[in-house]
Order: structure tokens, then C-alpha cells, then sequence
């Protein structure tokens, strides 16, 4: 492709310089939102085309793109535990760490710097926070399927007081009856549905923050009645904030993949395993050995796998 | 809607007072704060609840809780981000000390009256369209680039705005000089029909080096989607390379207008002064920032 040849840099200078710029320069606030993606509508066109047209802003948004994008984690320090483990074998070690000290970090380490590193800086939300460990991802977890369909969303925990509930379709059903009662028994709602998914109405009050409860579907088609439940928690609001805090200060200091997986970490902590399965998404050829386990965890927890 | 309603910024109050604790900003202030600050931005009379929740607003929580000189405030604000506002100028180059002083500054500064009068503080004219990370990373980039560019500093944003004198355009000379302004003509007709998306992306991708990821984001599409609309881009740039009359007859040797064009540039690169990288090299050369990975 030519556009990977330099020369394209200078063709490009010439179109770019080749008229005025279109509209007015732009401010730090609407660099900012244009940088992190947040700009929409008119206001997105507008800034773009502007960009397209004016040098010092390209650079400004362009820089402050860059500079949300800082921060990637290379890890070259010797560890203690790899010292201990190498101890036995000297020479062994030093052939190792020869090798080591040239080689990018693998992803685990990667990833386990980045929360360290994220930890370090902002005590106050991630605390205590670690990614899971390999043990922790082998885990089987509770089957998804209770009763004889599997109710995927919500999973655990969720964010939103009107969720989106989602189950694994039962051939030739009618129709669903979806219900859900507290812990103190009480009927949350109850509410019928004739594909396998339904929005929480609007029409009526959002589920409260921290309320945990067990949602049920019955499925009702001409072979009889098939019953699924799963329980639910909505996070708790500080738990809510917590959680937004951290991935909003992820994405800005923990970029590229080692982030995506940081971020799915982050949600499995919180239980919100849909959140989870956003950030990780479908690994891709090539994906590392963490990041396929990661999302094997996530699909098996939600009862996708 | 009436303006009493909005529980996005009710829930909104709600927990930036959690995230910015000892910060108290009363709700009354922070609902009007807002509601004028969407309307001047978006220029809607009556802002939606999306708009609003569009915004940044536990950020504004703290913003607006400093423009109105909230006890903690600055603080608070400070404690937040003068870290990562070090660490960041010292990725764009300034060294120890200097880091700390550049960001001082700016932080003591954010506390003076905006321009104009828009605020009462400078921090004042942040909006929320954007992370308050965001706004003040913009904010620091564009006083360390400004800096450099007195000092005439290599070390940050060195990477020259382009080698060949934009008033001259490179084919001049190369090609005999009607064909020269019809190339001139073609080219700039074709950049100005290109969508906007298109030229955003080529601009930001081939011309500042950005990441398709870095694109894909400003654009606010998949990232596919830049490597598509570069590749439209150039292909209708190619397209209009090609169309343009005369060009054929210097083009016989080349086998295509844009081969010639590519020659042409080639040779009067190689002939330009020595000592100035070229931007693609300065992204990865010593001097540059490594290029993110898309």
C-alpha cells in the first residue's frame, strides 16, 4: 500500500497546507473529548474536519492522544522470586537472565506490572487489587445452568438498575415468564416475555443499588414447562463508582491489550462478568495465553461456554 | 423535561461526592454549573439527559468545586492528578526537576482568571466534554510544545511539520508546468471531496504518526474502519494522480502518473538538506517518542 511509503508524509503536506483551515481552532475541552473519543454529533464532525484542515490543532489532538496512550509498562527488573528460583542453578541464571534482560516481559508480567503500577498510583481505588491468577482462571466456578435452561445476563453482579435479561433460548417455547424475588423472599417483578431476552421496563422503578436476589424464567412451549434461575447482585454505589473510577484511570494509563485484560480483571473483581466480556472480547489469532484463558473464564462463568 | 428532573445528575452529585471526598459542591450549584455549561457547548436551549450524561461529570463535580473555591478543592485536585501531570512531562521530554516546576506552574496557573472573563478561574473553562485527565494532559502538551518551539528545543515534539516548502509544490520543476498545476489542481480537488472521516484519518495516521488505535478512537469508529477509509483516501488521491492530463506523456519511463509522482518526491527528497530527519524517522529515531503499536 503506498500510504506506508514516506513520500505519502509529503504529498500529504502539500494536501494539507493547500487551504484554510475550516472553522474555528479548537479548545482544551474539545481536544480532550475529541482525543479520548468522546466528542459526538456535529460537534465530532466539526472538530474533524478542522483537524483535517489546521496543522496546530492536528498536533494538539494528536499529542494529547499520544500522551493518553503513555504510560506502556515494560518490565526489566529482576523479580525476587525469579532470583530464588534461578539460586539453584548459577549459571544456569545468569545464561537466563542474559536472555531474560533482552526479552520483552510476557503478557502475565506485563499485566501484573500494570496493576502494580496502577496500584501504586491510586491507592484510594485499586487497593488491594490483583489480576487473577492462573489457579484462579482454571477454576470450574458455579455451572451457569440451574434447572434445565441457562440464564446468561445478568451474571453475578451488574451496574444499571434496568439490566438487560438474557437466557439461552428453549426450542420451541411460546413464550418466557421471567420473575424475581429478594433475599426476604419479596417479588421484585414479574414480567412476561415471548423472545429469550427482555429489557427491564422503564415503566417501572430501577432495581436499588446492593440488592441482591434470584432471577427465574419458566419456559412454556407444547413439550410443557422448562425453569432456569441464577442469582443477581447490583453493585452497591460506591462499589458502582469504584469500579468506573478504576476502568476510566485504566484506559488512560494501561493501553493496548495488557489494558483490555487488566480491565477484564478488574470487572471478574467486581463480579460484572458482561463488563468483563466487553473488554476481553473475542481473542483474536495470536492472542497470548492469558488473555484466551481470561475469556475462557468469562464464557464459562456466564454460561456462553 | 423540566430541570429540577435530570437524575443523571442527580446520581451523578451523588457519587462524585463519594469519589471527591472531604469536596463538598452543593447540588443546586452543580445542576446550574452544568446545565449552563451544556447549553453554551451544544448550543441546546433545553439539554437533553443524554447530553448530559455525556458528559464527565464527576470530574466537573471537582472542576466546578474549585471554580467556586469549595474548601479541599484545589487540593483535592491537585492530589489527583500533579503526579501523573509529572510523569506525563517527563514522557514528553522535560527532565527532573523541571518536570515538577512545568506542572507546578500549570497547576498555580489553573487558579488564575480564564481569558476574557469566561471564568472565573482558568480550570473554570473546562467543560466535561472530555475527561478531566484528558483536559489537563491537552493543557500540559500544548505549554510543553509551546515552550519547546521558544527554545527551539529538539527534545519534545521535534518532528518537523514537513521538509519541502509548502508554497512550492515538490512536482514543480519535474514535470513541465502546465502539467505541474493541473497535478496541483487535481490533487487539491480530490483531498477537498475526500469525507471527512477520510481525511481525518490519512492526516492523523500518515501525517502525525498516530497508532490506528490512537485514530480509531478520535474518529470514533472500529479500527478497521481507519484502515478502510486510509485505503479510500489514497485510492481516490491515486485516482485523481492518474487522470491528470499530460502526465501520461512523463509518466512512459514510470509506468504510472503516481510511480512518476513517487519518483519525483523520491528525488527531491534525496536531494534535500541532510540533518533534518524525515518525519517518519524522527517517530522512531532517538530524539522521537516510540511509535505506539496499533
Amino acid at each position: 500500500m503506498p500510504t506506508d511509503d514516506p513520500i505519502s508524509s509529503e504529498i500529504l503536506e502539500r494536501l494539507l497546507s493547500s487551504g484554510p483551515a475550516d472553522g474555528p481552532c479548537l479548545d482544551a475541552d474539545a481536544v480532550a473529548a475529541l482525543a479520548e473519543g468522546r466528542l459526538c454529533g456535529d460537534r465530532r464532525t466539526a472538530a474533524m474536519r478542522h483537524v483535517a484542515s489546521c496543522a496546530d490543532c492536528r498536533s494538539w489532538v494528536a499529542d494529547t492522544a499520544e500522551s493518553l496512550d503513555d504510560g506502556r509498562v515494560v518490565v526489566r527488573r529482576w523479580r525476587p522470586a525469579m532470583a530464588a528460583a534461578a539460586a539453584a542453578a548459577l549459571v544456569a541464571a545468569l545464561g537466563w537472565w542474559a536472555v531474560r534482560a533482552s526479552a520483552p516481559a510476557s503478557p502475565r508480567e506485563m499485566v501484573v506490572a500494570a496493576a502494580d503500577r496502577m496500584r501504586d498510583g491510586h491507592a484510594d481505588v485499586f487497593g488491594e487489587f490483583r489480576p487473577l491468577t492462573n489457579a484462579e482462571l482454571a477454576e470450574p466456578g458455579p455451572d451457569a445452568e440451574r434447572g434445565g435452561m441457562t440464564l446468561v445476563t445478568p451474571a453475578m453482579s451488574f451496574i444499571e438498575g434496568r439490566p438487560v435479561f438474557a437466557w439461552q433460548p428453549v426450542a420451541a417455547a411460546t413464550g418466557y415468564a421471567v420473575s424475581a424475588r429478594d433475599e426476604d423472599g419479596a417479588v421484585l417483578f414479574e414480567l412476561e416475555s415471548s423472545e429469550p431476552r427482555l429489557a427491564y421496563p422503564q415503566a417501572l422503578p430501577p432495581i436499588a443499588s446492593g440488592t441482591r436476589f434470584v432471577w427465574k424464567v419458566t419456559a412454556r412451549g407444547p413439550m410443557g414447562e422448562v425453569r432456569g434461575s441464577r442469582a443477581a447482585r447490583r453493585l452497591g454505589d460506591e462499589e458502582a463508582v469504584r469500579y468506573r473510577r478504576g476502568l476510566e484511570l485504566l484506559r488512560a494509563d494501561a493501553p493496548g491489550r495488557d489494558g483490555a485484560i487488566l480491565a477484564a480483571h478488574w470487572a471478574i473483581r467486581f463480579g460484572l462478568l458482561a463488563e468483563a466480556r466487553e473488554a476481553i472480547g473475542e481473542p483474536l489469532t495470536g492472542a497470548s495465553e492469558l488473555e484466551r484463558s481470561t475469556a475462557d473464564y468469562v464464557a464459562r462463568r456466564i454460561g456462553a461456554k | 423535561m423540566t430541570e429540577a428532573a435530570h437524575p443523571a445528575l442527580q446520581r451523578a452529585h451523588a457519587a462524585a461526592r463519594l469519589v471527591h471526598r472531604p469536596v463538598e459542591l452543593p447540588f443546586e450549584t452543580f445542576r446550574e454549573d452544568v446545565l449552563r455549561l451544556v447549553r453554551e457547548r451544544d448550543g441546546d436551549a433545553a439539554p437533553s439527559e443524554e447530553s448530559i450524561a455525556r458528559r464527565a461529570l464527576d470530574d466537573l463535580y471537582l472542576a466546578r468545586a474549585c471554580e467556586h473555591g469549595c474548601a479541599d478543592a484545589w487540593e483535592t485536585m491537585r492530589r489527583q492528578y500533579e503526579r501523573r501531570l509529572v510523569g506525563l512531562a517527563m514522557k514528553r521530554g522535560a527532565r527532573g526537576a523541571d518536570s515538577e516546576t512545568v506542572v507546578s506552574d500549570l497547576l498555580g496557573d489553573l487558579t488564575l482568571p480564564a481569558p476574557g472573563g469566561a471564568a472565573r478561574t482558568l480550570l473554570g473553562t473546562y467543560a466535561g466534554s472530555g475527561s478531566l485527565w484528558a483536559w489537563l494532559a491537552a493543557t500540559l502538551v500544548r505549554r510543553l510544545g509551546r515552550r519547546a518551539a521558544r527554545a527551539g528545543s529538539s527534545d519534545i515534539d521535534a518532528v518537523p511539520a514537513g521538509r519541502l516548502a509548502v508554497e512550492d509544490p515538490p512536482w514543480r520543476g519535474s514535470v513541465d508546468r502546465e502539467t505541474a498545476a493541473a497535478l496541483d489542481r487535481a490533487l487539491t480537488d480530490a483531498w477537498r471531496l475526500l469525507e471527512v472521516e477520510e481525511r481525518a484519518a490519512l492526516s492523523l495516521k500518515h501525517h502525525r504518526g498516530l497508532s490506528q488505535r490512537q485514530v480509531a478512537r478520535i474518529l470514533g469508529v472500529p479500527e478497521y474502519q481507519v484502515s478502510r477509509s486510509v485505503a479510500r483516501a489514497v485510492t481516490k488521491l491515486r485516482a485523481a494522480v492518474e487522470r491528470t492530463p499530460g502526465l501520461d506523456r512523463h509518466a512512459a519511463d514510470s509506468g504510472s502518473g503516481w510511480e512518476l509522482l513517487r519518483q519525483v518526491l523520491a528525488s527531491r527528497l534525496a536531494s534535500s538538506p541532510a540533518g533534518e530527519p524525515l518525519p517518519h524517522e524522527a517517530r522512531d529515531g532517538p530524539t522521537g517518542r516510540p511509535h505506539a503499536d496499533g
